[in-house]
């Protein structure tokens, strides 16, 4: 269904352009693309801080002379992730049998107007489904969380977690130390499941994070240009003004972040499109997925409309071990959720809405599709080049160079329990990357 | 006065004995300054006689007579891999500490009577006290490393003969090598308990050998707090 939805799209697009200068991207050889392999690891809480601090050791002191991280780890990714991941060092909350490294396969291809890409990673499970909620006497609860919330460990929820695939992308300029320590400039000490994190509190009452700025409640990734001062446990409270963090902004200091979501996302046919500046945030406009919940009633928004799901307007427990028809809320298979049914204990329903009515820049990256088979995720990606929203993406052109870090979150986890790669360089036809993209006409 | 009696590393050595009697000496209310200025005189050439008898001033033993180098940095030291080597060979304080040729050797032991002062001003029994000296006593030795470009290091390790293991000590030898550099920009925090490297060190390593391209950094760490 997912597919014929998405040729339908596809077919609909290019009639509707009629001049079809891009290529289609279900149609891009890619047996004439060349691939390279990558190896992603297991960073745990290896921020920034810790890299340019004393417990790196000589790394710290070549990072500091502007050594990148390849010089000296290239093809060590896979004892790094390893070490980490058992717990012995970096890691204070190993997930019990948990591999270190990754390997996907990774192919891009450009033609003037779009980037293609291609990524394949083994995955044993889809990882389709998001949290959920779940009928309890005459309640829904939330349930299903990432491996390490402490509900999950302790077996009281069961791990549900959506995979994911990112790519963050600096315009090689705008953020300086993206080119030489890549996703690290971005993570620090401060963050939530990092050693520093600060308490709920103090982030909801911070004046430009807090409940009269962004209301966040948490930290995430930032970056060092939009604060005044750091130390070894991060920063994020020393927030430069609003005026200069968007007058940053403005000047291009900011990274793209875009996230391929199996369940926010995939369903649509799309990825995320945000950026990373004083925090991780969503561009303008509208994105694909919502959360599934009024405040005011306390209860779901939707249900599954019972014509399309079997004559029942939910799921059940059971149906979450597997990616069923009816596996997200979308456009077509939703209705208002009606408190009027015989909604019996254990019913199901998913805590998130997915639409593919994007609006402006977040919606930029509506042509990205993951499959899953045979204990392998396959994913196609074509994305514009320059999407003409210069305040929250990084506009690439032929012959260029730009950084760029990928990760991947596998198995039910979230925030820095992913594997990721080391700063590369995507290269757009000039050779000069660990990831060249070819021309393709 | 503290008691030394459960210093684990006891040992009467020549050294401790020496201590000893010099340590009942400065008790005395009577001798101040001068005292000690005319004391360290004899001592440093005390010192360059032992040294002259080969006395083995450079030795741990002798080192850890003292409380505060026996009670902290010995037992750190008894954990590294310089301990405890697949060869055998096993450093002593001095191969790291004290110049092999003489006539330096001779100047850090006139500086290392300073110590002896430093012993019996303070109750190394706490081990606050050490702690609270400790920071600057690292930098001390840091920069004094740096500044002779660790020379002590090589006398035992011949850079080009090391070969790293991983693949990222062997990169960061071969360009270290290019560029200049010295073992203590990277090696610190060896043996001993691990000590935050101040911003002053750190600089004075960013500007040693050939200086690379720097961190390029969006801002300026603050560094340490
Ligand atoms: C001079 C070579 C060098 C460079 C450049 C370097 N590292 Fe390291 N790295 C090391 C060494 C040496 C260690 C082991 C440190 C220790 O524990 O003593 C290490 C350890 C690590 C570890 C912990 C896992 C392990 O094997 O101990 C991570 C993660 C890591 N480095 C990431 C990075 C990242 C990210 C960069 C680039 C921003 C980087 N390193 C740059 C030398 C380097
Ligand atoms: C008389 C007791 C005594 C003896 C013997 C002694 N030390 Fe110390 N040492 C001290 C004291 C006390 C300090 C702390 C000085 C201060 O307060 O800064 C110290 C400091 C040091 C420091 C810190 C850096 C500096 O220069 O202040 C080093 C390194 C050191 N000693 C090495 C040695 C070595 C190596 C030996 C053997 C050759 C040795 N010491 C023998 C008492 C002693
Ligand atoms: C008395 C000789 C001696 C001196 C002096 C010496 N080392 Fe070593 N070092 C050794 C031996 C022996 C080993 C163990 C090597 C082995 O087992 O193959 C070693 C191991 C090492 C190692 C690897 C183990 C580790 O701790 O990571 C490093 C790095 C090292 N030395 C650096 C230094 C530096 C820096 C200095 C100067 C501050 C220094 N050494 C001074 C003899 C010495
Ligand atoms: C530019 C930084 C740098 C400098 C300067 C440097 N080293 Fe290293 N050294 C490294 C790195 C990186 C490793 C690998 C550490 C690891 O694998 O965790 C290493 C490893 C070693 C080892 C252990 C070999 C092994 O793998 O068992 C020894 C011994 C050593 N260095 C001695 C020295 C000595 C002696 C000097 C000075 C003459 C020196 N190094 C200078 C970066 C440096
Ligand atoms: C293999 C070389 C080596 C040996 C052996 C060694 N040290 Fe050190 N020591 C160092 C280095 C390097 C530092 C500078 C701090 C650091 O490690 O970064 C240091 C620092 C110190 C300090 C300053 C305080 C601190 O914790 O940094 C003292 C005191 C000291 N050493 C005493 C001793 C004594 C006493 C012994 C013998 C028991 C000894 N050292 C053996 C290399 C050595």
């Amino acid at each position: 269904m997912n597919k014929t939805r998405t040729l339908t799209t596809l077919i609909g697009a290019l009639l509707a352009s009629g001049s079809a200068v891009a290529t289609d991207l279900q149609s891009v050889d890619w047996s004439s693309i060349p691939s390279t392999e990558l190896t992603l690891f297991y960073p745990g809480q290896s921020s920034y801080e810790w890299i340019v601090n004393e417990k790196h050791g000589p790394g710290a002191t070549e990072t500091r002379a502007g050594k990148t991280c390849l010089d000296c780890h290239a093809e060590e990714e896979a004892d790094i992730g390893n070490l980490i991941v058992s717990g012995e060092k970096l890691e204070p909350t190993p997930i019990p049998g948990k591999a270190g490294s990754l390997k996907v396969k990774v192919q891009a291809a450009f033609d003037q107007e779009y980037l293609y890409l291609k990524a394949v990673w083994a995955a044993r499970e889809a990882g389709q489904y998001h949290d959920y909620i779940v009928y309890r006497d005459g309640k829904w609860e939330k349930t299903g969380s990432h491996r390490v919330s402490g509900k999950v460990a302790a077996g009281v929820e069961p791990p549900i977690y959506e995979d994911r695939f990112t790519v963050m992308l600096g315009d090689g300029r705008g953020v300086p130390e993206f080119n030489q320590v890549g996703c690290w400039a971005t993570c620090h000490n401060d963050m939530r499941f990092m050693p520093d994190h600060p308490d709920k509190e103090a982030v909801e009452t911070h004046p430009v994070l807090g409940k009269g700025g962004l209301k966040k409640h948490d930290i995430r990734k930032y970056l060092l240009n939009s604060r005044t001062a750091s130390d070894r446990t991060g920063g994020w409270n020393n927030t430069k003004s609003r005026e200069e963090i968007a007058s940053l902004r403005n000047s291009g200091g900011f990274l793209d972040l875009w996230q391929w979501r199996a369940h926010r996302s995939n369903p649509v046919g799309m990825a995320d499109d945000g950026f990373v500046a004083e925090y991780r945030l969503f561009d303008a406009g509208k994105k694909m997925f919502s959360d599934n919940w009024d405040k005011q009633t306390n209860q779901p928004r939707y249900m599954f409309d019972p014509a399309g799901n079997g004559g029942k307007p939910h799921l059940t427990t059971a149906d979450l071990k597997q990616a069923t028809p009816g596996f997200y809320l979308g456009d077509t298979n939703k209705v208002a959720y009606d408190p009027g049914y015989a909604w019996k204990n254990g019913d199901v329903l998913v805590r998130r809405v997915v639409t593919g009515k994007v609006e402006g820049s977040a919606g930029d990256n509506n042509d990205v599709h993951g499959s899953h088979a045979g204990g392998k995720w396959t994913l196609v990606w074509k994305r514009k080049l320059d999407t003409g929203n210069a305040a929250d993406d990084v506009a690439m052109k032929p012959g260029q160079s730009y950084p760029i870090g990928l990760a991947v979150h596998d198995d039910h986890v979230t925030a820095r329990f992913h594997y990721v790669s080391f700063p590369m360089k995507l290269g757009l036809g000039n050779g000069e990357g660990e990831i060249n993209a070819v021309e393709i006409k | 006065m503290p008691s030394r009696s459960n210093d684990p590393a006891k040992k009467e050595g020549r050294g401790r004995a020496l201590w000893r009697a010099l340590h009942d000496f400065f008790e005395k209310p009577l001798n101040g300054l001068l005292a000690g200025v005319v004391v360290a005189a004899v001592l440093s050439l005390s010192f360059v006689v032992a040294e002259e008898l080969n006395v083995r001033a450079s030795s741990t033993e002798f080192c850890i007579s003292c409380h505060s180098m026996g009670a902290y940095v010995y037992e750190e030291f008894k954990q590294s891999k310089h301990y405890n080597t697949a060869s055998g060979v096993r450093p002593q304080c001095g191969d790291c500490h004290v110049s092999k040729r003489f006539w330096p050797a001779v100047w850090d032991h006139i500086m290392g009577t300073e110590d002896l002062i430093g012993e019996y001003s303070h109750d190394w029994s706490r081990p606050e006290v050490f702690e609270e000296k400790r920071p600057a006593m690292a930098e001390k030795v840091r920069m004094q490393m740096l500044n002779n470009d660790s020379k002590n290091c090589r006398e035992c390790h011949v850079w080009e003969a090391v070969q790293p293991k991983r693949k990222r000590g062997q990169r960061a030898h071969k360009a270290a090598i290019e560029e200049g550099k010295t073992c203590i920009a990277c090696h610190y925090n060896l043996v001993h308990k691990k000590v935050p490297l101040s911003d002053t060190f750190k600089q004075a390593v960013d500007q040693y050998g050939k200086p690379g391209k720097g961190l390029s950094s969006g801002v300026a760490q603050t560094g340490d707090s």
